[in-house]
């Protein structure tokens, strides 16, 4: 799932770079004028001269897509490209001072949280730290505290909405198996974004009316203490008291909600609603733990406990709970602990031996044998996969049944398997 | 049978229910009340194809081109070795298109390439097959994974090799040599022999290989043998742990 650039529409960066022109390639070339934000990286040059933009090589730096590999005016030129870096103008000292929130004296302890700054929501992988917009690079460095996101984000990881104070909420545990892969992104400001995940190095010469904010250093985060997150940290809260001081940015925050609901779709859907014929012919991978609870092989001890009802096999009627026979078990396996000789984990012969339920939230889960499971859906593939019979009997034969569908991976709820037993205890 | 309604708030529910396990409550089915089941299917066991069934992996083929007849590619032939568990699966290749004629024949050119691998056992792995709104899981014997061996290279250089040799033998050498070798080999126990891999090797390379005759998707037996994919028996097995038992294997295992 990639984040979706949201074109931003106030960040600072825009509002500065509007000052400069637009026209960046000779009128002869037929390139889209890059957009906006970038033309504060390109200073207009005469296309009488022909030569390239000098930001050529920056503006493909930056990313713009279609325009990476350069903008077409670099291959002119009278006298071939020169490369000239851009010397940045740094902002005169006032506005830099103006523009930087009073730091704080208070340590920056709390802030020190592992951030992910590859989580930055582009899911790139790269991607300095946070920046905010606005001000010059030295001098006015706020501190930010960034909360890890992304596909390697700690999942107990306090959400960026709780960044209200130096330290971050834990969100409880998902306690689904098939939520822990959830993933959240909050994408960056895309002021910030300079292109495919460039390290810090690379902009600072680039940056222009961009506050740079050292995050190390950032002590509080809040309005409480005079600084505005909402302006130099762009991840977007819904309350609104955080971006009191506008400088809102566009962003997205894909609601982890939909996400897990979208997913609990899909993987209902393997195994079909209604689709009865598509699921009967369809071969499902089902990944168990390798010790699973386990049966009687010999139906000896059936005729003991009459009166105890088994679980039975439940006809698929929506709304209906299969009853929870687990205290009835207890009694029986009690009774029976003498037959237990021949157990085996998979007893040879058939049988029912548990239920499968599907519930409103699209959780799934598996009963097994009495042990609750949880059910995820594993990772598909892209390769072949076949199902085949190899018997030696009487002529040895291999049959192919037919290709896997998808795979599905079980484990025990360990929570329901630790808490019912710390209560028996 | 009505859709399932994904409820929107997720969360909600699942917050609840860990603050219930959190809490002094029983976590049976109920601490997810406010997440009902809409839909249930048993699961039966079925163990008549258990000894059996195996699943091929072909790491280097796209799942949209399998290799079966409908696909006009089928499998030509299995070999295996049943202890050692080598599989060897002879596919066909197209020789009209993006095929090299002049290094086939390089190679003895031949329409079909040998896919190789090892079988390896394994544990908790199961197929479930849907049948009249129930589960059918059949547990899994062992798995291979099947990339293409370069045996007709191999042959190649070692059949090079040899007519190197025999080029530059000085024929008086060879039986003296062999000799000296014969006098080692027939020497007490004691004498070196390969251990571990190696054994395992030689055992392997020694092993002959079992023909198998190759029945297709589709085909009658096909249907047939999926049919014992699903559970002989409706009767519901006896659980023979509790869940504190349970937890005690699991510990016990690892």
């Amino acid at each position: 799932m990639v984040p979706k650039r949201v074109p931003q529409s106030e960040s600072p960066v825009a509002s500065s770079s509007s000052s400069t022109p637009t026209a960046t390639t000779p009128s002869s070339l037929a390139f889209p004028s890059p957009p906006p934000r970038l033309d504060s990286l390109s200073r207009p040059r005469a296309s009488a001269s022909g030569l390239a933009p000098t930001s050529s090589a920056r503006l493909s730096r930056a990313g713009t897509p279609g325009l990476a590999s350069g903008t077409g005016p670099s291959l002119g030129g009278a006298g071939g490209l020169k490369f000239k870096p851009k010397l940045v103008a740094r902002r005169p000292k006032e506005e830099r001072d103006a523009a930087a929130p009073a730091p704080s004296s208070a340590p920056a302890v709390s802030l020190s949280t592992p951030v992910s700054t590859r989580g930055r929501g582009r899911g790139r992988g790269r991607g300095g730290t946070s920046r905010g917009g606005g001000g010059a690079a030295r001098g006015g460095r706020i501190e930010v505290a960034t909360a890890a996101a992304g596909p390697f984000a700690d999942p107990s990881f306090g959400d960026p909405r709780s960044l209200k104070g130096p330290s971050f909420e834990k969100r409880p545990p998902p306690s689904e198996k098939g939520r822990e892969g959830q993933l959240k992104f909050t994408t960056a400001n895309e002021g910030q974004w300079k292109g495919l995940g460039e390290s810090d190095s690379d902009d600072e010469a680039i940056r222009e009316g961009v506050e740079r904010i050292d995050i190390a250093k950032v002590a509080n985060v809040g309005g409480a203490d005079g600084i505005d997150i909402g302006r130099y940290f762009p991840i977007r809260d819904s309350t609104a008291d955080y971006f009191a001081d506008g400088g809102r940015v566009a962003e997205e925050i894909i609601d982890e909600t939909a996400v897990f609901a979208r997913e609990a779709e899909e993987f209902v859907g393997v195994f079909g609603d209604d689709g009865v014929n598509d699921v009967e012919r369809k071969l499902y991978f089902f990944q168990f733990a390798p010790v699973l609870p386990t049966f009687e092989s010999s139906r000896a001890g059936v005729k003991l406990e009459q009166g105890v009802k088994l679980e039975q096999g439940v006809k698929s009627e929506p709304g209906v709970k299969a009853e929870s026979s687990s205290p009835a078990q207890k009694g029986k396996i009690n009774a029976l602990s003498d037959s237990r000789s021949s157990v085996s984990s998979l007893p040879g012969q058939d049988g029912l031996v548990g239920q499968l339920y599907f519930r409103k939230s699209g959780r799934v889960s598996i009963r097994w044998g009495g042990v609750e499971m949880e059910v995820a859906r594993g990772a598909d593939t892209e390769f072949l996969q076949d199902v085949v019979v190899i018997d030696h009997a009487d002529e040895h034969k291999a049959t192919l049944l037919g290709q896997i569908a998808k795979k599905v991976v079980v484990s025990p709820n360990i929570d329901i398997l630790f808490g019912e037993s710390e209560e028996s205890e | 049978m009505k859709d399932i309604s994904l409820a929107s708030d997720v969360s909600a529910s699942t917050s609840a229910s860990v603050a219930k396990v959190g809490s002094n409550e029983t976590p049976t089915l109920d601490a997810y009340d406010d997440d009902p089941v809409v839909k249930s299917f048993p699961i039966y066991l079925s163990s008549r194809l258990a000894s059996h069934l195996h699943i091929f992996q072909y790491p280097v083929r796209p799942n949209t081109r399998p290799y079966t007849g409908s696909q006009g590619e089928p499998v030509l032939d299995l070999r295996v070795k049943p202890d050692s568990g080598i599989v060897q699966v002879d596919v066909p290749i197209n020789t009209t298109h993006f095929y090299d004629h002049e290094k086939g024949e390089k190679w003895g050119a031949v329409d079909r390439q040998t896919l190789g691998g090892v079988m390896t056992k394994s544990e908790g792995y199961m197929i479930g097959i849907f049948k009249d709104a129930e589960l059918h899981l059949t547990p899994v014997q062992g798995t291979c994974q099947l990339r293409p061996s370069f045996t007709y290279v191999d042959k190649d250089v070692q059949t090079e090799k040899e007519i190197a040799r025999s080029v530059k033998q000085d024929p008086a050498k060879p039986k003296e040599i062999r000799a000296v070798q014969m006098t080692v080999k027939s020497s007490d126990d004691s004498a070196p022999r390969y251990s571990g891999a190696l054994a395992a090797r030689k055992r392997a390379e020694d092993e002959e290989f079992v023909e198998m005759h190759w029945y297709d998707k589709d085909t009658e037996e096909a249907w047939d043998l999926a049919e014992h994919l699903r559970s002989a028996s409706r009767e519901p097995l006896i659980p023979a742990t509790t869940k504190d038992e349970y937890i005690d294997l699991i510990r016990d295992k690892s």
